[in-house]
């Protein structure tokens, strides 16, 4: 059998509102993670303006690369491949990574792997977790996505179950809106919360007759807002803690939920959290002594390969490489992209 | 030299390579097909046709904008991982000055039109001088491209009036000719003509050779430094600062349910910031006045103050970090001092930092001395105290003008 040298890949992150490049050996030895941040812009406007983060990714994306490839102490010369998120995503930000890494693999004659943004999240459980292979159970929660997702091997998923409606990170934006925390809601509510108490208000838990692991989060998101107008046309009071921490539990506790439903379903013993919401605390809790109940070995990243990061995209990218997915330069930007989609 | 030239910047999609003499190879491509699909195959099937050698490219040339925002970031970002790639500069092109080349030699007004939407044209206005190419001793003449009105984003009939001031023909070229033809044809007291179709739009060849003249002219930059010029800011960005401009900002007693967000805003503002728990405890606490400023309903400043007997002490001001220096400031302190005035308070005293300049000029300005110093008193980093009061039974705000 022939033997597969070591492969070091480039990977470009550019879907939502980061900026990010990295340099990845082997697919779990991150060589450099570089993300530049546009949050601060976009917190101006109470969430992310598509234009304005295309216009930032373009500005930006040169001196990212140009750094991780530094970082790395490297050079194009030792890249074997180019990783890059081609959806799904914010069309117009996608474009820019993927313009971007089309050319350079194209100029330095280089295979072009496009990765699926969530199988990048998936993937950057392999970094901190030598051990971690499929079959595991993955949830992935974020600012636009909200899946449950079973990793058969390297590259193949079976989603299980997903939003029906907001993701779990946006209604956490549009609560934190409501009650004055501005954006980006997730953090600022899991602060709050730490200070309130989780079972001041009783927030309706949306269960799915029909599909068991699928998830809700308008109706809860609707709730919160409810109570809060009907608090002030009432004249009451009301503590924005309490608020944050009895929506917290209301969403943590879904989460938990149907993750541990799956995994007696489908009788996995590993289980992974992905995605930005991952770095939450109370689901990190939630999940860990659910998981220790029954015996379930949980894995997480930290959060810097939680957030948007291309570091996850070359992990994905590595085992792509390995299967033999290679794009062509007509690559483009598929933002609704399915994921286990080529 | 050689030159890679890419315009994505409209409809069309072009490329070409070009040297100081002759176009070696042109693919153009004017159909709906994206470019981010078809730009690159386009160079890939290019340069292997023309057996040009990407290492032999010294510079890569790209419509610089306007143009299609998505557009002009497609063959932006395609020309900046060539650049990274191959280690070579851009130059960008100004895309309506490409255009406007098409026409050499042409001594008539040239003006180029792109549909930019919300009826505007992307735009502008050049000749060729004959005059002023003209060589003593020789037959040979190089007429000068002359740029009279540089690129611009303006209304048509903005365009129009332009136009009829220069009193000369006018030749049109351009995606925007057909959007608005009717218009021209309505508007214009001078005659004009239309650009053939073998030299109406964008084409890559022209970027490249108007590129080795801004190249030998020292006009590239490096790979890293580029990015198109849209001529116009986002529509947010736009909306934004319109509101800014209209919308005014409030100022009330605080409420319970503002907690949150000050809290949130104690956290941005500082080291030792307070909970949301003892933001609450404060506002219950009847010795004190505190104050939030509200605008676009979101909070962006907050103050809370002591009193005892017919003194108040403030112990937090903050300001969200954007809407600083914009006079919020000011109105938190008129109110607590309206506030004061109604309990019988005649004196507002704070601390500040030493080295928090900024803070110490506005309470100043705001109408307040200095007292005296308290050694020691932050933590995070260690720093004296600068004890300052402002007493009301004068007047004593000279406002912030």
């Amino acid at each position: 059998m022939k033997e597969i040298k070591d492969i070091n890949i480039l990977a470009i992150e550019s879907s939502c509102d980061e900026t990010a490049a990295a340099v990845v050996h082997n697919g779990r030895e991150v060589r450099s993670n570089v993300i530049s941040s546009q949050i601060d812009l976009h917190k101006l406007y109470g969430g992310v303006v598509p234009e304005i983060a295309s216009r930032k990714h373009i500005e930006k994306i040169n001196q990212v690369i140009e750094e991780a490839l530094k970082e790395a102490q490297t050079t194009l010369d030792d890249i074997d491949a180019i990783g890059v998120t081609y959806g799904p995503g914010l069309v117009g930000a996608l474009l820019v990574g993927v313009a971007e890494a089309k050319a350079i693999a194209f100029a330095r004659n280089l295979p072009l792997i496009g990765v699926h943004h969530i199988e990048g999240h998936i993937s950057a459980n392999y970094i901190e977790n030598p051990e971690l292979e499929p079959p595991f159970l993955c949830l992935v929660v974020s600012g636009g996505h909200t899946h449950l997702v079973c990793v058969k091997d390297y590259g193949k998923y079976e989603i299980l179950g997903r939003t029906r409606d907001d993701a779990a990170g946006e209604a956490y934006d549009k609560v934190a809106r409501a009650i004055g925390l501005g954006y980006p809601g997730g953090p600022k509510i899991d602060r709050l919360a730490k200070e309130g108490n989780p079972e001041a208000v009783k927030f309706p838990k949306a269960h799915m007759e029909d599909s068991p692991f699928d998830f809700s989060f308008s109706g809860l998101k609707s709730a919160v807002l409810n109570h809060i107008n009907g608090c002030r046309m009432k004249g009451e009071s009301f503590d924005p803690a309490d608020i944050a921490a009895s929506f917290q539990k209301a969403v943590v506790d879904v989460l938990v939920e149907n993750s541990m439903h799956a995994v007696e379903v489908y009788g996995m013993n590993r289980f992974a959290l992905a995605g930005g919401v991952a770095s939450n605390s109370a689901l990190r809790e939630g999940m860990k002594s659910a998981c220790e109940k029954k015996g379930i070995q949980l894995y997480y990243p930290s959060p810097i390969l939680c957030t948007d990061n291309a570091a996850m995209i070359g992990a994905a990218a590595y085992y792509e490489y390995l299967s033999g997915t290679r794009h062509g330069w007509d690559l483009n930007a598929v933002p609704n992209l399915k994921l286990g989609e080529r | 030299m050689k030159v890679l030239a890419i315009d994505s910047s409209g409809l069309t999609a072009t490329v070409a390579v070009v040297d100081d003499t002759q176009t070696i190879a042109e693919y153009t491509i004017n159909y709906k097909k994206t470019h981010s699909q078809t730009l690159l195959p386009m160079i890939d099937e290019m340069v292997r046709m023309a057996e040009v050698s990407l290492e032999d490219i010294d510079a890569i040339a790209v419509a610089g904008g306007p143009g299609s925002f998505t557009g002009l970031r497609i063959g932006s970002a395609t020309a900046k991982g060539l650049g990274l790639a191959l280690n070579k500069p851009l130059i960008p092109v100004p895309t309506v000055d490409g255009l406007a080349y098409n026409m050499y030699g042409c001594e008539d007004i040239i003006c180029p039109i792109m549909d930019a939407r919300r009826n505007q044209v992307y735009t502008g206005i050049y000749t060729f001088s004959k005059r002023a190419g003209i060589n003593e001793g020789t037959k040979k003449f190089e007429p000068v491209f002359q740029v009279l009105k540089m690129q611009m984003a303006v209304s048509v009939e903005e365009l129009i009036r332009r136009l009829n001031n220069y009193n000369r023909p006018v030749v049109f070229l351009g995606d925007g000719v057909p959007v608005y033809e009717s218009t021209l044809e309505d508007g214009l007291k001078v005659p004009y003509s239309l650009a053939p179709s073998c030299m109406n739009r964008q084409r890559a060849a022209v970027i490249g050779a108007l590129g080795i003249r801004y190249y030998k002219a020292g006009k590239y930059e490096t790979a890293a430094e580029h990015q198109p010029d849209y001529l116009r800011v986002s529509q947010a960005e736009r909306e934004r600062a319109e509101r800014e401009r209209t919308e005014k900002t409030s100022v009330y007693l605080m409420k319970r349910e503002d907690a949150a967000a000050v809290a949130e805003l104690e956290y941005q503002s500082f080291s030792d910031c307070w909970s949301e728990k003892s933001i609450l405890e404060t506002l219950d606490n009847p010795q004190t006045i505190c104050l939030t400023a509200e605008k676009s309903g979101k909070i962006v400043g907050y103050l809370l103050a002591y009193t005892a007997g017919n003194e108040a002490e403030i112990a937090r001001i903050a300001l969200s970090g954007e809407q600083r220096r914009k006079g919020i400031g000011s109105l938190l302190f008129e109110s607590l001092k309206q506030i004061c005035k109604e309990r019988n308070i005649n004196k507002i005293m704070l601390e500040v930092r030493e080295h928090n300049s900024a803070a110490r000029s506005f309470y100043k300005k705001c109408g307040f001395t200095v007292d005296g110093i308290r050694k020691v008193f932050y933590e995070n980093p260690k720093e004296d105290a600068v004890l300052m009061s402002c007493s009301l039974a004068e007047p004593a705000f000279t406002g912030e003008q």
